[in-house]
């Protein structure tokens, strides 16, 4: 019986179908536009091409928790005495630009002990993340520069809050390449209520070429794009097309050959040949065994709030991006929220509701990713980095405690290649309003993030608009070097 | 970098700077060199040699002086397929093609007569105006969190489709996206007609209108001047090949262009009127005959005053200035007319622009037609004629056609003729090793570049060939169908798409809806524009994910199913395959290869005949509009005729957003009623399938459905039988079963009055997996027997529905579809005999339109 699910691997697959087209092709895309002489200067051939590191550092690899909407920094890491002894009292802040108005704080409900030996604080919403505290670096002190979710989210991706620039998976992507040229070099994985705002321009490449955005996998259904034919073909009749594509192909290249676009786009194919069996790979964690599923929560159901998703969700995405940086990709950004309000993390209308539908939606996975990167010695060479675009407010918001957005003062935390773990770094002013101590703007965090892979900040360019333009922009920034080990 | 005294200085550019420290910064009186005055760019343009040189002469002699060999001409089928290519992006035929070739007078003559031909075409303006397109960041929407439509955009775009087909002077196409609006009322105020319609004047100003606008600006007053930059930044991109945008901080890096000036640039936009909040949306739409139009108007004829703000900051006003082109062209700049509404400051820039004395314009535009013909222009960076752009590879060229360029009446037209005329454009692609060494990137034209197609050209190409374009015409876009993973990115997904109908979906690339946070992936994969700023040449990446969507994409698949139909018709559907994709017959080679693969595959096909897929395609949440409006067969694709489809049951809503219910999928069912049933076959869930479920006495009740399922779980592995019924439902018995998705399973499900069994079999290492029910509250009476799917595919083969001791095989279902069962009796389920060949010849179709050959222009 013929079925679609006819599983050659990739090795037979080239066994069968001849390992002089492969040859051939490998060798045209992997040396670019060396082999054959001089491509058009208009023309990028393999843009994914591995590139060393500026300067050697530990992370090869970064996989960015992102919790969008904006999670309560005083209900998690930023533990504020000063806010819990004044709950309820009137003060006058900013809570959008230049908009002074009068506000009751809002104490945490929530309790904060020191974990670990280093003693830092966490709260009990995220009673497992906080068993790594001495992991972590927690940086307190981070500002940036806008008080809406569009540019706020692009301003936290693509260093600018204005549309239009390439995002931080996609600026390492151009700067180191891929290791693994059957995956994509920078993987974006979303919440099953919907994408962020605004949706794809978070992960873009904005003026760069689009090899280097974002591909979106989905940890369910389809994984890829096109991954699989439409039209009722077998693995190796598509197998079988290819080899005639490329056979074509090949007559066609005859006294052309120093138009490497021509072999490069024959090596695409073979790679689009690999894709078939190496993205459901990476996704399918059936291989994994009970005990790391469990680690990560794939067995934890959904919480009771009607618009919570289940832990195993989360969960098994933080699983796939050990697995997919295990086989080389570069950059792998989790989203955690989706869609609009007490979908994420955007708690205007409840910070404790708010946390109580998405911490438990993280707290295992992300505790099981930092346990089991560690365990398996991973976490010496990936980079975990964890946040939102930007921080809420200290004061309460509505009937039913809700903190309206907070772009002046923000937590986030790193651990892994390179960071001095155990640290609790800058601080906010007693309520927890605005960074006071140490305080640094997203573009430092840009430059910490590129820093910690091996890349300079300033020497990581991309000529575009008369301007060698950078991630973290013509601004100064400055490597927070207080969380480097 | 420019030449200057060094200085320590930080760096600033144009992004907002709202807070940073106070930096330490030696101001430099900012001054303009010798050197700054002689750069080529600003000198003006050279036209000693007009009359004496012409383009072959000036390229000869580089080549020669470079000492390489210039490639002979392409033969004639090359020279078509390139013109058709250049002027109208759509392909020869194979007719037009022999009928070329065969042309009695000599190829200089036919050639230029071929040329005349297309630029008459509608199809010119549609090619050519999509490269303008790219220049001046066309997009319909706003970006960010929103991302709302930008009403009538598409105006513009037809506004431009038609200047370039009416081959409307580029003097006037400037004047008019400049300062349309400016010019009538001039023409009003010296009682002179128009010139043009007045409404082309209002609608071409919608040009400043075309950027990223943020809604919900952290700053307003930043806003304000993010738009003004965005405005400037463009124009003298577009236009003049300057890049300014770094100049809103500091002084130029590289070119002659300080700060001053910038602010100066920006105080010619200073009086359009601009609006804050979406609710203000009447300020950009101006009446027109027959609607509205995006587009400018201003505040009046007293502007506000400019300053120049210090490091950008919009909080820190400096000196004032007035309304002035840079330093280095002029310390003595055009005077603004003002009239009653407006200050006529644009009007003025933009007569400085179109002066013939202007040494960049011309320079600029005659660089981006070469660079459309050639794949590269004499210029490199067409939008940067800086130093930090590419130099003229061959400045006495560039002069020469911007000289030719403003002497014909700049005439775009013209402008084709004389380049496409000559030997230069005519060349072979071929390489030449003894060139390899010297010029390697044919710099200095010895050989024409060979080019890949553009996304545009790759898909309207497809269409044209499969005989699905629609040529419609102009008006508003058309809505590509999206896949659920590409809505799946939207925060609100599917809020602001819309579905098109068929016809409107196979319209030409250039009429599809550009909506900047959610771009079609064919076009987005194939390197199309980014549209947030102007684009002066599209980058081209090779990557596998083309590769994906050419093999595997449904607008390949069902444009290859066209193809192959319309081939099959011919006595030598192979060759006709090879006419109608690639516009050429197979070398004898080729066919062996064609034949080869034809036979394999309809060898395979064999075995896949009785294959029926079933694939959900939509995301765990959809925008409740979009859920609305998008057709019951997007949810859940499967075969076309004798199924009906259903949404499945969506709850939530809020923010509007409806998630997608695991226990109620979207669903088929198959057109035909009983009340028994015994169904049975294989059934396939490949390795993302949670669930499949065979739905037994199935009735619709909107897009949810009461009747009896058998379910195959294969998150449990576990087989279930259940009712559902007024949108609950009841496990009626279960039986655990090992792992499910191990290939084929043989399965059988049976229902005769309150009777029901389903078994499975064909589990590794399990034996058949019963289970059976008799139930107590049965749903009696006639139902639809139909399936669904949980995850990924669900695939069946060999379904077979028997009935009175008959088994009935469920095939392939005749086309018209109404001979099927009505009332338990008749069952004509017909048989297509040449499904095979016809399967097979469109794989052939589809493999034809992945070739390099196909892709590729020499």
């Amino acid at each position: 019986m013929t079925s679609i699910i006819e599983e050659h691997s990739r090795r037979d697959f080239l066994k069968s179908f001849g390992t002089s087209m492969a040859g051939l092709s490998l060798s045209g895309i992997f040396s670019g536009n060396q082999v054959f002489g001089a491509a058009p200067a208009s023309s990028l051939i393999n843009p994914m091409a591995p590139k060393p590191q500026n300067f050697a550092a530990k992370a090869k690899a970064c996989i960015f928790l992102y919790m969008y909407g904006g999670p309560s920094q005083m209900d998690l890491f930023d533990y504020k005495p000063e806010l819990q002894k004044n709950d309820g009292k009137e003060v006058n802040m900013e809570i959008r630009r230049g908009d002074l108005r009068k506000s009751k704080l809002l104490a945490s409900k929530r309790k904060f002990t020191q974990h670990g030996e280093s003693a830092q604080w966490c709260s009990d919403a995220i009673p497992n993340i906080a068993k790594h505290m001495d992991k972590l670096a927690v940086i307190k002190s981070l500002y940036m520069d806008s008080f809406a979710h569009g540019s706020a989210n692009l301003q936290m991706n693509c260093g600018r809050i204005l549309q239009g620039h390439p995002s931080l998976g996609a600026w390492v992507a151009h700067g180191l390449g891929t290791t693994n040229p059957n995956l994509p070099g920078f993987v974006v994985m979303l919440d099953a209520r919907g994408g962020p705002i605004p949706g794809a321009a978070n992960w873009a490449s904005g003026y760069m070429p689009a090899a280097y955005q974002g591909t979106v996998l989905r940890s369910k259904g389809n994984p890829i794009l096109n991954l699989n034919p439409r039209s009722l073909i077998t693995h190796s009749m598509q197998g079988e097309k290819i080899n005639t594509i490329n056979a074509f192909n090949r007559m066609h290249l005859k006294g052309k050959e120093s138009y490497s676009e021509l072999s490069a786009r024959i090596a695409s194919y073979d790679l689009a040949y690999q894709l078939h069996t190496s993205a459901p790979e990476a996704l399918d964690i059936s291989s994994e065994d009970e005990k790391t599923k469990r680690l990560y929560g794939l067995h934890m159901g959904k919480g009771d709030h009607n618009l919570s998703i289940p832990t195993a969700h989360f969960g098994r995405q933080c699983l796939i991006a050990r697995r997919l940086v295990e086989k080389g990709v570069r950059f792998v950004q989790l989203y955690s929220g989706g869609g609009h309000q007490q979908q994420n993390w955007d708690a205007h209308n409840g910070a404790e509701e708010n946390l109580s539908i998405h911490c438990p939606e993280i707290d295992v996975p992300v505790s099981g990713l930092l346990e089991d990167l560690d365990r398996r010695g991973m976490l010496e060479e990936t980079l975990v980095v964890w946040g939102g675009e930007f921080g809420r407010q200290p004061v309460s918001q509505g009937n039913n405690g809700g903190r309206d957005h907070n772009p002046k003062g923000f937590s986030y935390f790193l651990a892994g290649g390179g960071v001095k773990s155990g640290t609790s770094y800058g601080e906010t002013d007693p309520l927890g309003h605005e960074a006071a101590v140490n305080k640094h703007h997203v573009r430092d965090l840009h430059a910490t993030i590129l820093h910690l892979m091996g890349l300079d900040h300033e020497t990581l360019t991309y000529h575009y608009g008369g301007l060698d333009q950078r991630l973290t922009g013509v601004v100064p920034a400055e490597v927070i070097s207080g969380v480097l080990a | 970098m420019r030449n200057r005294v060094a200085i320590i200085r930080v760096i600033f550019c144009p992004i907002l700077l709202i807070s940073f420290q106070p930096l330490v910064v030696a101001e430099e009186q900012f001054s303009i060199s010798e050197e700054d005055r002689n750069y080529w760019a600003y000198r003006p343009v050279n036209v000693s040699d007009q009359e004496s040189s012409s383009i072959d002469s000036i390229v000869d002699e580089a080549i020669k002086a470079n000492g390489l060999v210039p490639n002979s001409s392409a033969d004639r089928e090359t020279l078509i397929r390139r013109a058709y290519f250049d002027l109208v992006g759509i392909a020869p035929t194979y007719q037009e093609i022999k009928a070329f070739e065969t042309d009695p007078s000599s190829t200089e003559k036919a050639f230029s007569l071929l040329i005349d031909k297309l630029l008459t075409m509608p199809e010119y303006g549609e090619r050519w105006g999509r490269h303008w397109l790219d220049v001046v960041r066309y997009a319909q929407t706003n970006g960010y969190e929103r991302d709302d439509e930008k009403p009538n955009a598409w105006r513009y775009r037809d506004y431009v489709i038609e200047a370039f087909n009416k081959d409307k002077p580029y003097d006037r196409f400037v004047l008019e996206q400049l300062a349309g609006d400016e010019l009538i009322l001039e023409a009003f105020n010296k009682d002179k007609p128009f010139r043009e319609g007045g409404d082309e004047g209002l609608i071409a100003t919608g040009f400043y209108r075309l950027g990223v606008w943020d809604d919900e600006p952290d700053d307003k007053k930043v806003a304000e001047y993010d738009g003004l930059d965005d405005m400037l930044r463009t124009t003298t991109e577009t236009f003049l090949g300057l890049t300014t945008g770094c100049a809103r901080c500091h002084d130029h890096m590289f070119d002659p262009i300080s700060q001053k000036d910038y602010y100066s640039m920006l105080a010619y936009f200073r009086n359009v009127r601009n609006y804050a909040k979406p609710s203000d949306k009447g300020i950009i739409l101006r009446s027109i005959d027959g609607g509205k139009a995006l587009s400018v108007s201003e505040h009046g004829s007293e502007p506000p005053e400019t300053h120049v703000l210090i490091r950008g900051d919009a909080y820190r006003s400096e000196r004032k200035v007035e309304p002035m082109i840079p330093e280095i062209f002029s310390t003595d700049g055009p005077e603004p007319e003002p009239t009653e509404n407006s200050s006529g400051r644009r009007l003025a820039l933009a007569k400085w622009i179109t002066d013939p004395a202007n040494p960049l314009t011309a320079r600029v535009m005659v660089n981006r037609i070469w660079q459309y013909h050639f794949g590269r222009g004499i210029v490199g960076t067409p939008n940067d004629f800086g130093r930090a752009g590419e130099p003229a590879s061959n400045l006495e060229l560039l002069d020469w056609l911007a000289s030719e360029f403003i002497k014909s009446g700049w005439s775009i037209k013209h402008m084709h003729r004389v380049v496409m005329n000559t030997r230069a454009y005519k060349r072979s692609s071929e390489p030449n090793v003894r060139n390899a060494g010297k010029d390697p990137g044919n710099v200095h034209h010895w050989r024409m570049n060979l080019r890949r197609l553009e996304a545009e050209t790759i898909r309207d190409r497809i269409l044209q060939i499969s005989g699905k374009l629609n040529p419609k015409r102009g008006g508003p876009s058309f809505y590509p169908a999206l896949n659920g993973e590409v809505v799946a990115g939207a925060s609100k997904p599917g809020r602001g798409w819309r579905w098109s109908n068929e016809e409107e979906q196979n319209r030409r690339s250039i009429y599809a809806f550009v909506k900047r946070t959610m771009v079609y992936p064919f076009f987005e994969l194939f390197d199309y524009a980014n549209t947030e700023g102007s684009l002066g040449t599209r980058p081209q990446t090779t990557v596998a994910p083309q590769a994906l969507l050419m093999l595997n994409s449904e607008i390949i698949a069902e444009n290859s199913r066209l193809i192959s139909a319309r081939a099959l018709s011919s006595e030598d559907p192979v060759r006709e395959a090879f006419r109608i994709v690639l516009a050429r017959d197979p070398d004898p080679k080729e066919r062996i290869m064609a034949e080869s693969f034809l036979t394999d595959q309809h060898e395979k096909q064999k075995s896949l005949r009785g294959q029926m897929r079933f694939r959900p395609d939509y995301p765990s949440a959809f925008f409740k509009d979009y859920h609305k409006i998008l057709p019951s067969k997007q949810f859940l694709k499967g075969p076309d005729s004798g199924w009906d489809y259903f949404k499945g049951k969506w709850t939530g809503g809020y923010e509007g957003i409806l998630r997608a219910e695991r226990e109620w999928p979207a669903f088929s069912l198959f057109r035909m009623e009983s009340m028994d049933f015994r169904i049975s076959g294989k059934v396939h869930l490949e390795s993302i399938t949670e669930r499949a479920l065979i739905l037994l006495r199935a009735r619709a009740r909107g897009d949810e459905f009461d009747g009896y399922a058998a379910l195959i779980d294969a998150n449990s592995n576990e087989i279930i039988l259940r009712r559902y019924e007024k949108g609950k439902y009841e496990t009626l018995v279960k039986a655990s079963a090992g792992d499910l998705r191990r290939g084929f399973l043989d399965f059988t499900a049976e229902l005769v009055e309150n009777r029901i069994r389903f078994k499975v079999s064909g589990l590794a290492g399990v034996g058949d997996v019963n289970v059976y029910v008799e139930d107590e509250e049965p749903i009696m009476g006639q139902g639809r027997f139909g399936v669904s799917s949980w995850g990924g595919n669900v695939t069946f083969d060999e379904l077979s529905f028997e009935h009175k001791g008959k088994n009935h095989p469920i095939i392939q279902i005749d086309h018209s579809g109404s001979e099927l069962i009505k009332d338990d009796k008749k069952i004509v389920l017909k048989e297509d005999h040449q499904m095979i060949t016809r399967r097979a010849l469109a794989e052939f179709c589809s493999l034809l339109l992945n070739l390099n050959e196909f892709v590729y222009v020499d």
